[in-house]
C-alpha cells in the first residue's frame, strides 16, 4: 500500500472533545489543527486523514472484578494522527471548515510515508468498516481501534483489549491478565501461588494429604 | 384456470429445463476438460458405444439400466508386486551381551545362592524389626500407664476434698468478688478524679485566655504555675488510674481462675465413680494422623515460604517489613541488632500509619463496602452513604490519595481498587477476630456454680 497526500485541507474552527458509543475513549482535538485527505495511490480511493495538531486521548481501560479494578486509565497526547475510514462521526461540517491549499506539502508527505509501515502491520484490521475507528499514531507507536462496544489499544509495551464493562485482556512486559463477564480474574502470578497449586492438586487428587498420611501411619501401627 | 395460463406455466417450466440442461452440459463439458487426456479417451468411447447401443435399441422400453453393473464399476487396481523379503539378520554369537540388552539366566546357581542370602538378610531384619517394634509399644505403655496413674492422682484429689477446704474455696471466691467489686470503685473514684482535673485545667486555660486579653501579666504568671501544678496533678491521677485498673483486670484473672477450679470439682463431684480409662479409649491413630497433618502443613507453609522468595512474588516488600530481626532493612543497611532495625523503619511507620488512617473513619469504611459490590456514580455514593458536597470530596479524596479508590476519567464513577479490597478485608477481619474474643471471654466469665 503508498498512501499519499492531497492537497485540500482541512481547518478545524474550534476546539471539541468527542465521547465514543463504547463510552470508554474520548478524544480531544484541539482549534486550527489541519486535516489532510490521505489516499491509497494504487487503488486511487480516499481511505482516511492526516490529522496535524495536538491530539488528546483519554481511555478507560479497566473494569471492576472480585478482586478490585483491574486495568489502566490511559491518557496520551500526540502532535500527529492518521485517522480512519473517511467518514468519522466527530468530523462534520460544524468543526471543521476547508481552506486554500497548502504552500508546502512536502513535510505531510514524508510524515505519510513513515506511516506506511505501521499500515502493514495492521494489515489485518479491516479500516474501512464504517463501524470500526482506527487511530495511528506517528510519535510512538500507539495504534487505537475502536468500535461501538470495545476498544483496543496497541502501546508499545503492552496491549489492552476492553470489551464492553467488564471483559478485558491486558498483556504488559512480563504478564498476562484476563478478566471474563463474570468479573472473575486470571493473571500469571497464580501458577506460582502455591495455595492455589495446592488447592487443585487436592482437588485432582479427590483425597487430602493428611488422609493420605494417616493411612500410611494405619500401616505402619498395624505391622 | 384456463387454457392459456397453463400453457404459459408450461412455457415457462421448460424453459427453467433448458436452463438445467444448459448447466448441465457445462458443468459436464468443464468436468470434461478437467479430466487428462487418457481419461478423456476412456469416456470418449465409452460414450461413443453408449451412442450405438441407444440407436440399436431405439424405441424399446429399457426396464434394465442401458449399461450393465460390472461396466459401471472402476477397474481393479493392480495389486503391488510383493516386496522383497529383506535378508536374515545373522545370529548373534553366544555369551555375547550388548550394553543396553539385559541378560540374566534365573536358573543359574549364583541366583539361588542371592536369593538365599536375601531371603536371610530379610528374616533378620523382620525380627529386628519385631524387637523394636515390642520395645517402642512396652515403652508407649509405661508412659501412658504413668500419665494414667497421674491423671487419677489428681482425679481421686479433686474429689476427696474436705468441706472445710470447700468452705475456704467458698471464701476465697467471695473475696475475689468483693475484690473486683472494690477495684471497680477504685477505678470510678479515679475517673472521676481525673474528669475533675481535666475541668479544672479547662477553667485554668480559660482564665489565661482571659489574663491574655486583658494584658494583665501578674495574672498570666500566676495562672500558668497553676496550670502546670494541673498537669501534674492530671498526669499523677492518670498514673494511679492505670493502675487500678491493673489492679481490677489482676483480680478479675484471679476470679476466673478460682472459677474454673471450682467448676472442675464440681464437675468431679458429680461423678464420684472414677471411670477407669483403657488403652482402647485413646485414639492413638487420630492422634497420629494429627500429628502428621500438622507436619504436612508445616512443611507445606515453608515450602510456600521458600519459593516465594525464590520466585520473587508480589509480596517480598510486606515480608521485607515484617521481619524486623532480619539482617536487612528497608534501606538495605545491614544490622546485626533488631532494635537498630526497629528504628531504621521508619518509612514503614509513616507510610502504613497513613494507609490505617485513611481506614480509620466510618463513613469512608462505607465507601469502600459499597464499591466492592459494583462501581458507582457519585450522586448514588453520597446518597448511599448520606454524605455531601465537600465532606464527600474530602472522604474520596483521602481514599484515592492512598489508591483505595480510583475514578473513571470518562464517566468519573468511583471504583476501588485492589489494595482497597484487601484494605476492607482487613477491617473485617479484626473487628470479627475482636468480636470472637470478646464472645469467648463472656463464656469463661459466665458459668455459674453451684458448690452445694
Amino acid at each position: 500500500m503508498r498512501l499519499i497526500v492531497k492537497n485540500r485541507p482541512l481547518k478545524t474552527t474550534h476546539s471539541f472533545e468527542y465521547t465514543f458509543d463504547n463510552r470508554h475513549v474520548k478524544l480531544s482535538i484541539s482549534k486550527n489543527s489541519i486535516l489532510l485527505p490521505v489516499f491509497d495511490e494504487n487503488q486511487n480511493r480516499q481511505i482516511g486523514f492526516l490529522l496535524d495538531g495536538p491530539t488528546g486521548i483519554i481511555a478507560d481501560l479497566l473494569v471492576h472484578t472480585t478482586k478490585g479494578a483491574v486495568g489502566e486509565i490511559i491518557e496520551d497526547t500526540y502532535s500527529t494522527a492518521l485517522l480512519f475510514p473517511v467518514q468519522l462521526p466527530f468530523l462534520t461540517k460544524d468543526q471543521v471548515k476547508e481552506i486554500p491549499p497548502l504552500e508546502e506539502t512536502e513535510l505531510y508527505e514524508e510524515i505519510v510515508r513513515k506511516y506506511k509501515h505501521q499500515i502493514k502491520r495492521a494489515d489485518y484490521i479491516r479500516y474501512d468498516e464504517k463501524e470500526s475507528i482506527m487511530i495511528q499514531t506517528y510519535n510512538s507507536t500507539s495504534l487505537w481501534f475502536i468500535n461501538e462496544d470495545s476498544t483496543f489499544m496497541v502501546g508499545e509495551e503492552e496491549i489492552i483489549a476492553r470489551k464492553g464493562e467488564n471483559r478485558l485482556i491486558w498483556v504488559a512486559k512480563d504478564s498476562f491478565t484476563t478478566v471474563n463477564k463474570n468479573g472473575k480474574i486470571f493473571s500469571t502470578s497464580d501458577l506460582f501461588s502455591i495455595r492455589k497449586a495446592r488447592r487443585t492438586f487436592h482437588s485432582i487428587l479427590d483425597v487430602p494429604l493428611a488422609l493420605i498420611f494417616s493411612s500410611l501411619s494405619d500401616v505402619f501401627t498395624s505391622i | 384456470m384456463s387454457k392459456d395460463e397453463e400453457i404459459n406455466e408450461l412455457r415457462e417450466e421448460i424453459e427453467e429445463l433448458k436452463e438445467l440442461i444448459k448447466n448441465l452440459s457445462k458443468s459436464q463439458s468443464d468436468a470434461y476438460r478437467n479430466l487428462d487426456v487418457a481419461e478423456q479417451e476412456d469416456v470418449k468411447r465409452k460414450l461413443e458405444k453408449d451412442i450405438e447401443r441407444l440407436e440399436r435399441e431405439k424405441g424399446r422400453i429399457h426396464k434394465e439400466s442401458i449399461r450393465r453393473e460390472h461396466e459401471r464399476s472402476f477397474p481393479e487396481v493392480p495389486e503391488p508386486p510383493e516386496a522383497p523379503e529383506p535378508p536374515e539378520a545373522p545370529e548373534p554369537p553366544e555369551h555375547v551381551f550388548f550394553p543396553n540388552q539385559f541378560h540374566f539366566d534365573f536358573d543359574s546357581e549364583e541366583f539361588k545362592e542371592k536369593l538365599k542370602d536375601l531371603k536371610k538378610k530379610v528374616e533378620k531384619a523382620t525380627k529386628e524389626g519385631m524387637k523394636t517394634a515390642e520395645k517402642i509399644s512396652q515403652r508407649m505403655q509405661k508412659e501412658f500407664n504413668k500419665y494414667l496413674e497421674v491423671e487419677t492422682d489428681k482425679i481421686t484429689k479433686s474429689s476427696g476434698l474436705s468441706d472445710k477446704e470447700f468452705n475456704e474455696m467458698r471464701k476465697e471466691i467471695d473475696e475475689a468478688r468483693r475484690d473486683i467489686d472494690e477495684a471497680q470503685r477504685d477505678v470510678d473514684e479515679e475517673r472521676g478524679h481525673v474528669e475533675e482535673v481535666r475541668r479544672a485545667s479547662l477553667d485554668i486555660r480559660r482564665r489565661l485566655e482571659r489574663a491574655y486579653r486583658e494584658n494583665d501579666l501578674e495574672k498570666q504568671v500566676e495562672i500558668e504555675r497553676e496550670l502546670k501544678e494541673n498537669e501534674q496533678d492530671l498526669r499523677n491521677a492518670m498514673i494511679n488510674l492505670s493502675r487500678t485498673r491493673s489492679a481490677l483486670a489482676q483480680t478479675r484473672r484471679e476470679f476466673s481462675r478460682l472459677q474454673r477450679r471450682a467448676s472442675k470439682i464440681h464437675a468431679a463431684q458429680k461423678n464420684k465413680a472414677i471411670k477407669i480409662i483403657g488403652t482402647n479409649d485413646f485414639d492413638v491413630d487420630g492422634t497420629i494422623s494429627e500429628y502428621v497433618t500438622k507436619v504436612v502443613d508445616s512443611v507445606g507453609k515453608n515450602l510456600e515460604t521458600t519459593l516465594r522468595t525464590a520466585w520473587g512474588e508480589g509480596k517480598k516488600g510486606i515480608r521485607k517489613v515484617i521481619s524486623i530481626g532480619d539482617s536487612e532493612d528497608l534501606n538495605g543497611t545491614t544490622s546485626s541488632n533488631g532494635r537498630v532495625a526497629i528504628k531504621a523503619q521508619e518509612e514503614f511507620y509513616e507510610e502504613a500509619s497513613e494507609l490505617l488512617s485513611a481506614l480509620g473513619d466510618k463513613n469512608r469504611l462505607k465507601i469502600l463496602k459499597i464499591l466492592e459490590l459494583s462501581p458507582q456514580y457519585q450522586k448514588e455514593l453520597s446518597e448511599d452513604t448520606e454524605l455531601k458536597g465537600g465532606t464527600f470530596k474530602h472522604h474520596t479524596d483521602i481514599l484515592q490519595d492512598e489508591n483505595y479508590i480510583t475514578r473513571e476519567a470518562i464517566r468519573g464513577r468511583y471504583l476501588i481498587t485492589q489494595l482497597g479490597l484487601e484494605a476492607l478485608k482487613l477491617a473485617e477481619m479484626i473487628y470479627l477476630r475482636k468480636k470472637r474474643l470478646e464472645e469467648e471471654l463472656e463464656d469463661e466469665e459466665g458459668i455459674d456454680i453451684d458448690i452445694d
